[in-house]
């Protein structure tokens, strides 16, 4: 089974697809619906994917009715009797292959089912044909089986026989889970109903029809046919994974699966149903069982909530809701309905498109982002098409009815009982109104502003207090100045720039909030990011606080809990909710503190101690916990909030107990966006900062806030800003809704081990281990007694920090004064000596760790060579590039010269994403040239045009920006000049907003469809994919490779940046050294590494550097900051301000002329990079790069570290080698195969001959189809090849198109070209 | 001066046209023809599309003049550039981030006010160059694509002008004042 290696982890798995159903509204069952079902199947090929075997498929499949009479005749031939239709159910079993595990298999469900006392009838052995199957996929076919059991006489109601099936296949699979041993294919029940059955396996769409002859069968008819078509990043086949399950075929992706496990595992222990016997409740748990995808824990939970009596629309709207919170237009009953459901479930929030039946009813609905299409076409004939592209199945123009598309949050319903299609409007008043859910609400839901005055109040915090918390609870003069004043004053998160060149948290010899080690994931490729402010009305901040009740029950009191508008309490509201006591709503206040003895184990026995209390205070009925940490002294220190919450949450979880209370965090150590985004993200429901909030009192009362604000206005501010920021923190990752962020996990751990993070951190992502709870008392008790302090001298100010920006006696940087005077004036000097002292003391980090790699060092474990044996450099400065960075972010002058050095080595600079001014493609007299070898490809597409995209060597797709991975940003109107104007397309003085996402880019599949139009677009460019390290980047990785990308590149968080939010630039991504090695190990254990060239880059200042990076598994490598340093960079630190005093970054003409960079320098840093890099080579005893790329071998971790934080970490995953198999190496050794020779493109280009020739006027007709996508883009290029930005005159080239046009029709289109289309189109239409 | 001198200085454009098959018997305005996210990025060209479009037409869309028969959710998210006529419903969120460009909508329902996002736009009435515009742009959309909505408009000319919005963002209406001065 799929277990870890190296960095690599399970859960990382992404799949996304094409999905569609053909019905009969009228029910009618027919062949030809299977038969059409398979045909659409078969027209979204390119929708899936397939790995390194191009005849091993991500997964395909097809649900149908039960084909009564098929399997009656059947039966008979193998000597046993079907009862009449409903009287009986059929699975679809995966069994082992071998036939040992598969009879005993066997022989524990045919005992489950006597337990249940259902009788088998027979076994039916599925018909296959595996010719032309994949051997990956033959590596773990199963034996495919179908079961027929029969509905007890006693049971008259078919859905009650239904749901014992439900529970013998749960039985069933659990027990064979816990006691036969599982090989690779394992036991599975893709289908058990009377009503339908699945057909899937790890297949291509084109193999599902061959490979089962059942579906050819005339016999085999249904009323209709779901089908799904897979793309999934997954690393180990599993036919299992294949779609679509017993409900749902799901397009999209769970962004918030670890949260909503989480809280269906606390409420199932309590789950009774008058529709299960105890017994069978039992049997029935758990309800998701492990290593499933997140598609198919879904599945499980609809299945749950339809078969405990609720409809599969119903199920549909309390799990994908519509974007009810704050919407004034919505119908009230309808809100009341989703509001109530709200306080009972969070949504399973991400993107998706999904197509449901149950056999009676068969419907789709989208989630509220509306981010995957879906297209449905009605027939005179009564038939339904619904699939994720129109065109799928051929159909006869004069016989549609209707053509339309699901829209956000609506679902379309066919009743195939009732023989017809039932609107969202109707379908959704009907279910609404089952229940008086408005008077429900009006009854029980608690009203913050309705609550009484509390019974006590806290007096305010003095300004001795209120420095004395400030000093235990870590703050420092940066925090409170740079970061907690600017939110007081604008209501908005501080702006910084520059890349992070300080300390990881575990590295630091600072005292570190615990939250600097969770660092925050976010989306990229698989799923997309939100914008947060222009699509706010998706986005949703409410909480509940209380008691949330069963999910299975619909009670009233359920929504007797306090219904927050967003989750931040000032002390005023925290006191009101203290004092509730509607007679059955009561609060608790506990304390979170541990001796401050510094002996091992008493943090430990001060969470045991509140978990404790935690449990009981729960049993005694209270509905809220608040955790306050106000009671220090002395002798007992806060245990941090993270960590108290964390814990409680946990604890309560493996009690049962977590959704029977609300957690309140009071708590001292809570100020900056990303401390309230951890506590929630660990299961925090509401959050009092009462010591922020007290600083910012502080601070204008002693005058350090110089403003007219009162002090009430200056928290509404803070709370202002950190709300905001909480919504970017949730959008970021693709999560709408407050609700379904709590307790999702979002992070991943870096220096905890494993204990930590089991106990309190449960399911956290946490790889290369580090402290304990003893080492984090140890880091605590440090702040505490700056305190409460021992000596005779009082601490009577608060530490610099330094972290923003480098301060003496502050936060170490790795680029400060010395360094970067030290590598000016080497490249300046031409001085390969003064180099070397740079480097010896940026990699000379054995006092002041820095960098993962600081923890590495070089193991000689094969001969040294001369350096004259090493590959020359010329060989190796085409390795290099600068990181892209745009004209507009820096100047004119920064950028052209990085772009003239780079090429005068044959290295490769980059554009950035504000397109490029078209004078660069012309050579400057003295032979230099100021054009940019990668043209990026960013969110807002600015500059984007045929000719631009045709003057490139190389085109990247820039998922995401280390300094801010997923989001947008904005260049302010003032900065638009008419240069980056035009050179942007856009209008001088109008400022510009990119997007978080890329709007073409909402999961994988669509990613290979821009990789497509690209190519199309450019045939001789390469196609890199930028992404930014986080865990899972290596599985997102291959998914990339699949898309056929030719480079991918990895970028750690510490790039920098021109204008980011503050917290983003620490806080989210991870270094590359993890994202890099995860990278390689996935790719080459995927068999894909060879098809890709991998780069690498963030923060590379040494020849060091680079071996390591080499060596971790990058053949490439870029370099941004070092560069800007060697330009005149001196990390002022004020790009997003236009103040750059160097003239690097800025547009200012005056400081412009201060610039002081030379191509020459910038030629001399590479050289010496090279030179260093090749005497490490010669050390190691390399010849060439090639050699070298990914021999982890070679590297090691140091073991003089005896540092008490970091001396336990754990590099070995990151050092774990993946072994090359025999036909792909370490490194890129062939070439993607982008599928251009059979396009109609070709046939449009030589139709196109004369105009492009001669300009001479063409007209000419075709015919199109789905699969004929990016149609007209090759040909564009080849226009723009001859006639460059100017195109042809218009109408020149005048073609008529008849049919359905696939994805991106004339994407990139060039003037002069005229398409004319009779019939419609896909996604992207004319986009560039 | 030419109707499309008034929209762009460049003549060379590219152009799409698009319609339902001619044996169809459906109303084409009522249905769907093209997908999401269409003239995402473009930077010039012409646009006929006789039929709804769906989610996020014209996202960031900085320089195609287009006309369209309905669109869905997000529609001229982030647009920059150009012109684009919607003569039938919008979804909701219409012209969020909206920096530049103009769009004219044509409100029969008289509900597009709540369909907007206001925050970065004016709705204000049209004036003698959006006519002229408006006129040309619609007369194309009938030439071409045959469009029953567009002669409609076109019959009744003077007196339809009144259900038309335009959507003005602020600041690309501060740039244009500046550069007429």
């Amino acid at each position: 089974m799929a277990s870890n290696y190296g960095l690599y982890h399970p859960s990382f798995e992404h799949d996304s697809c094409g999905i569609g159903f053909v019905a009969n509204i009228k029910g009618h069952k027919s062949h030809q619906h299977v038969a059409d079902a398979l045909t659409i199947l078969e027209n979204m090929e390119h929708r899936g994917a397939c790995g390194c075997e191009t005849n091993t498929g991500d997964g395909a499949g097809i649900l149908i009715q039960i084909p009564h009479e098929f399997f009656f005749d059947e039966s008979i031939r193998l000597g046993f009797h079907l009862p009449s239709y409903g009287r009986y159910g059929v699975g679809t079993i995966f069994f082992p292959r071998e036939i040992r595990l598969r009879e005993e298999c066997r022989d524990i469900f045919n005992r489950a089912a006597e337990k249940l006392r259902l009788e088998i009838l027979g076994y039916r052995k599925v018909p296959v044909n595996a010719e032309g199957i994949g051997p990956t996929a033959l590596s773990v076919e199963p034996e495919i089986e179908q079961v027929f059991i029969a509905c007890p006489d006693h049971i008259s109601n078919p859905d009650d026989f239904e749901r014992k099936l439900f529970v013998l296949r749960n039985y069933a699979t659990h027990t064979i889970r816990n006691t036969v041993k599982q090989d690779a294919i394992g036991f599975y029940v893709a289908s058990l109903s009377y009503k339908t059955i699945v057909y899937k396996g790890q297949l291509t769409s084109l193999q599902l029809r061959h490979y089962f002859p059942d579906l050819s069968n005339k016999r085999v008819v249904s009323a209709f046919g779901l089908i799904h078509s897979r793309f999934a990043t997954n690393t180990f086949p599993s036919w299992k994974l294949a779609q679509p399950f017993r409900f749902i075929a799901h397009n999209g992706e769970i962004n918030t699966l670890q949260g909503n496990l989480n809280w269906l595992r606390t409420s199932e222990q309590g789950f009774s149903s008058p529709y299960f016997t105890k017994q069978e409740m039992e049997m029935l748990l758990p309800i998701i069982g492990g290593d499933q995808s997140d598609s198919a824990c879904l599945d499980n939970m609809i299945e749950l909530l339809t078969l405990t009596g609720r409809s599969l629309p119903m199920v549909m709207m309390m799990l994908i809701p519509e974007a009810w919170d704050g919407n004034e237009n919505m119908d009230p009953v309808k809100k009341a309905f989703y509001e109530f459901h709200a306080s009972m479930m969070e949504p399973w929030d991400g993107p998706a498109s999904i197509s449901f039946t149950d056999g009676k009813v068969i419907g789709a609905t989208l989630d509220r982002n509306g981010l995957r299409p879906s297209r449905y076409c009605v027939t005179t004939d009564d038939r339904v098409i619904m699939a994720s592209e129109t065109g799928v199945l051929p159909i006869d123009p004069s016989m549609i009815k209707e053509k339309g598309r699901l829209q956000s949050g609506k679902m379309f319903v066919v009743d195939l009982e009732q023989g017809r299609i039932i609107s969202d409007d109707e379908l959704k008043q009907k279910i609404c109104s089952q229940k008086p859910y408005g008077e429900w609400l009006n009854k029980y839901k608690i009203r913050l502003d309705e609550l009484p005055e509390p019974r006590v109040m806290f007096t305010h915090l003095e300004h001795d207090q209120v420095f004395k918390y400030q000093k235990a609870f870590g703050y420092s003069k940066e925090d409170l100045e740079t970061i907690i004043a600017p939110m007081a004053l604008d209501g908005k998160e501080p702006v910084g720039s520059m890349g992070s060149d300080t300390p990881l948290a575990v590295l630091s010899d600072q005292p570190q909030h615990l939250t600097s080690y969770f660092k925050q994931l976010f989306a990229q490729v698989t799923n997309p990011p939100i914008d947060p402010i222009r699509e706010k009305l998706v986005m949703s901040l409410a909480t509940f606080v209380g008691n949330i009740g069963s999910m299975l029950e619909e009670d009233e009191l359920t929504c007797h809990t306090v219904a927050l508008k967003h989750p931040v309490l000032n002390n005023h509201e925290l006191e009101k909710i203290r004092s509730i006591d509607t007679g059955i709503f009561q609060a608790k206040t506990l304390q979170c503190y541990f001796r401050a003895d510094g002996k091992p184990g008493s943090l430990a026995a001060g969470l045991d101690r509140l978990c404790r209390y935690a449990t009981d205070a729960v049993e005694d009925g209270f509905e809220v916990l608040i955790l306050q940490d106000r009671a220090i002294d002395s002798d007992h220190a806060t245990i941090p909030s993270l960590l108290a919450t964390a814990a409680v949450h946990h604890h309560l979880i493996r009690k049962g107990l977590r959704g029977k209370v609300g957690i309140i965090v009071e708590a001292g150590d809570v100020w900056e966006v990303h401390h309230f985004a951890c506590l929630i993200g660990f299961g925090a429901t509401a959050i009092n900062p009462y010591l922020a909030l007290s600083s910012i009192r502080d601070m204008k009362e002693t005058g350090r806030l110089e403003t007219e604000l009162s002090d009430d206005e200056l928290k509404k501010n803070y709370i202002k800003a950190v709300n905001e920021g909480l919504l970017k923190v949730f959008s970021k990752m693709g999560i709408s809704t407050l609700q379904s962020y709590q307790g999702a996990q979002i992070f991943e751990i870096i220096g905890l081990n494993k204990e930590v993070v089991d106990k309190y951190f449960t399911g956290a992502t946490s790889r290369i281990q580090g402290m304990g709870l003893d080492e984090i008392a140890q880091e605590i008790l440090a702040k505490h007694f700056v305190a409460f302090s021992k000596k005779e001298t009082v601490v009577d100010r608060l530490p610099v920090g330094g972290v923003y920006q480098w301060k003496k006696s502050g936060e170490f940087h790795l680029f400060n004064p010395q360094t970067i005077h030290l590598l000016q004036y080497s490249t300046r000097m031409n001085d390969y000596n003064t180099f070397k002292k740079y480097s010896r003391l940026v990699n000379e980090q054995s006092e002041k760790a820095c960098t993962l790699r600081s923890l590495l060092d070089f193991k000689n474990n094969r001969p040294s060579i001369s350096i004259d044996e090493v590959e020359p450099a010329e060989n190796i400065y085409k390795r290099f590039a600068t990181v892209a960075m745009s004209f507009g972010s820096i100047s004119w002058e920064a950028h052209t010269t990085l772009a003239i050095a780079m090429n005068r080595l044959g290295g490769k600079s980059n554009t950035g994403e504000g397109g490029e001014d078209e004078r660069r493609y012309d050579r400057l007299p003295n032979g230099d040239s100021m054009r940019s070898a990668i043209k990026q490809i960013a969110s807002a597409r600015f500059g984007v045009t045929s000719l631009y995209l045709t003057e490139a060597d190389e085109l990247q797709i820039k998922m995401a920006q280390g300094a801010k991975p997923g989001e947008g940003g904005q260049l302010p109107g003032h900065k638009v000049d008419e240069w980056i104007g035009k050179t942007r397309h856009s209008t001088p003085g109008v400022g510009l907003i990119s997007p978080p996402p890329h709007h073409d880019i909402y999961s994988i599949e669509d990613l290979a469809q821009l990789i497509y139009d690209l190519k199309n677009s450019n045939r001789n460019a390469r196609i890199n994919v930028k992404l930014v390290s986080k865990a899972g980047v290596g599985t997102i990785a291959a998914g990339v490779a699949k898309a056929k990308a030719d480079v991918i590149l990895i970028s750690g968080h510490d790039g920098g940046t021109g204008a980011s939010p503050i917290s983003s630039i620490r806080h989210a991504g991870l270094p590359w050294e993890l994202g890099l090695a995860e990278t390689h190990q996935t790719l080459v254990r995927n068999k894909l590494r060879s098809r890709v060239v991998v780069q690498a880059d963030g923060q590379m200042k040494t020849g060091r550097d680079i071996a390591m990076a080499a060596l971790l598994g990058a053949e490439e490598w870029g370099i941004a900051t070092a560069a800007l340093v060697v330009e005149g960079c001196i990390l002022m630190r004020k790009c997003h301000l236009n103040t750059c005093p160097v003239g690097v970054a800025t547009q200012d003409p005056e400081l412009r002329k201060r610039f002081r960079g030379n191509a020459d320098h910038v030629v001399n840093f590479f050289r010496f990079i090279v030179q260093e890099l090749r005497e490490i080579m010669a050390e190691l005893g390399f010849r060439t790069v090639n050699e070298m790329i990914g021999h982890v071998d070679s590297l090691q971790q140091r073991e003089d570290v005896w540092h008490w934080k970091y001396r336990r970490l754990d590099l070995s995953p990151v050092l774990y080698k993946e072994p090359a198999s025999l036909y792909t190496g370490l490194h890129c050794s062939e070439l993607q195969d982008h599928e251009l020779d059979e396009v109609l493109d070709w046939t449009l280009l030589e139709a196109a001959r004369p105009a492009l020739e001669n300009k001479e006027k063409i007209y000419r007709e075709f015919a199109v189809k789905n699969t004929d996508r990016t149609v007209g883009t090759i040909l564009s290029n080849e226009i723009t090849k001859i006639y460059r930005g100017g195109g042809l005159a218009e109408d020149t080239i005048h073609f008529k198109f008849k049919g359905t046009a696939g994805q991106s029709f004339a994407a990139f289109n060039t003037k002069g070209i005229t398409h004319e289309l009779e019939g419609d189109a896909n996604d992207y239409f004319g986009k560039c | 001066m030419n109707w499309r001198a008034m929209l762009t200085i460049i003549l060379e454009s590219a152009k799409l046209i698009i319609y339902p098959p001619r044996q169809s018997s459906y109303k084409p305005e009522e249905n769907i023809i093209i997908g999401n996210v269409a003239f995402y990025g473009a930077t010039s060209g012409e646009a006929y599309i006789r039929g709804k479009a769906g989610e996020r037409f014209c996202v960031r869309n900085s320089g195609v003049n287009a006309v369209v028969e309905s669109v869905g959710d997000h529609g001229c998210e982030y647009m920059t550039g150009g012109r684009v006529v919607v003569l039938g419903d919008t979804g909701r969120n219409f012209a969020a981030g909206m920096s530049g460009g103009i769009a004219y909508v044509y409100d029969v329902k008289g509900r597009f006010a709540d369909n907007c996002n206001q925050e970065m736009i004016d709705l204000d009435p049209l004036d003698e160059e959006d006519v002229t515009i408006l006129q040309q742009m619609i007369s194309m959309h009938h030439n071409y694509t045959q469009s029953t909505v567009a002669k409609f408009i076109l019959d009744d000319f003077e007196n339809q002008l009144k259900n038309f919005i335009k959507v003005f963002p602020k600041d690309y209406k501060k740039a244009h004042s500046k550069k007429a001065v």
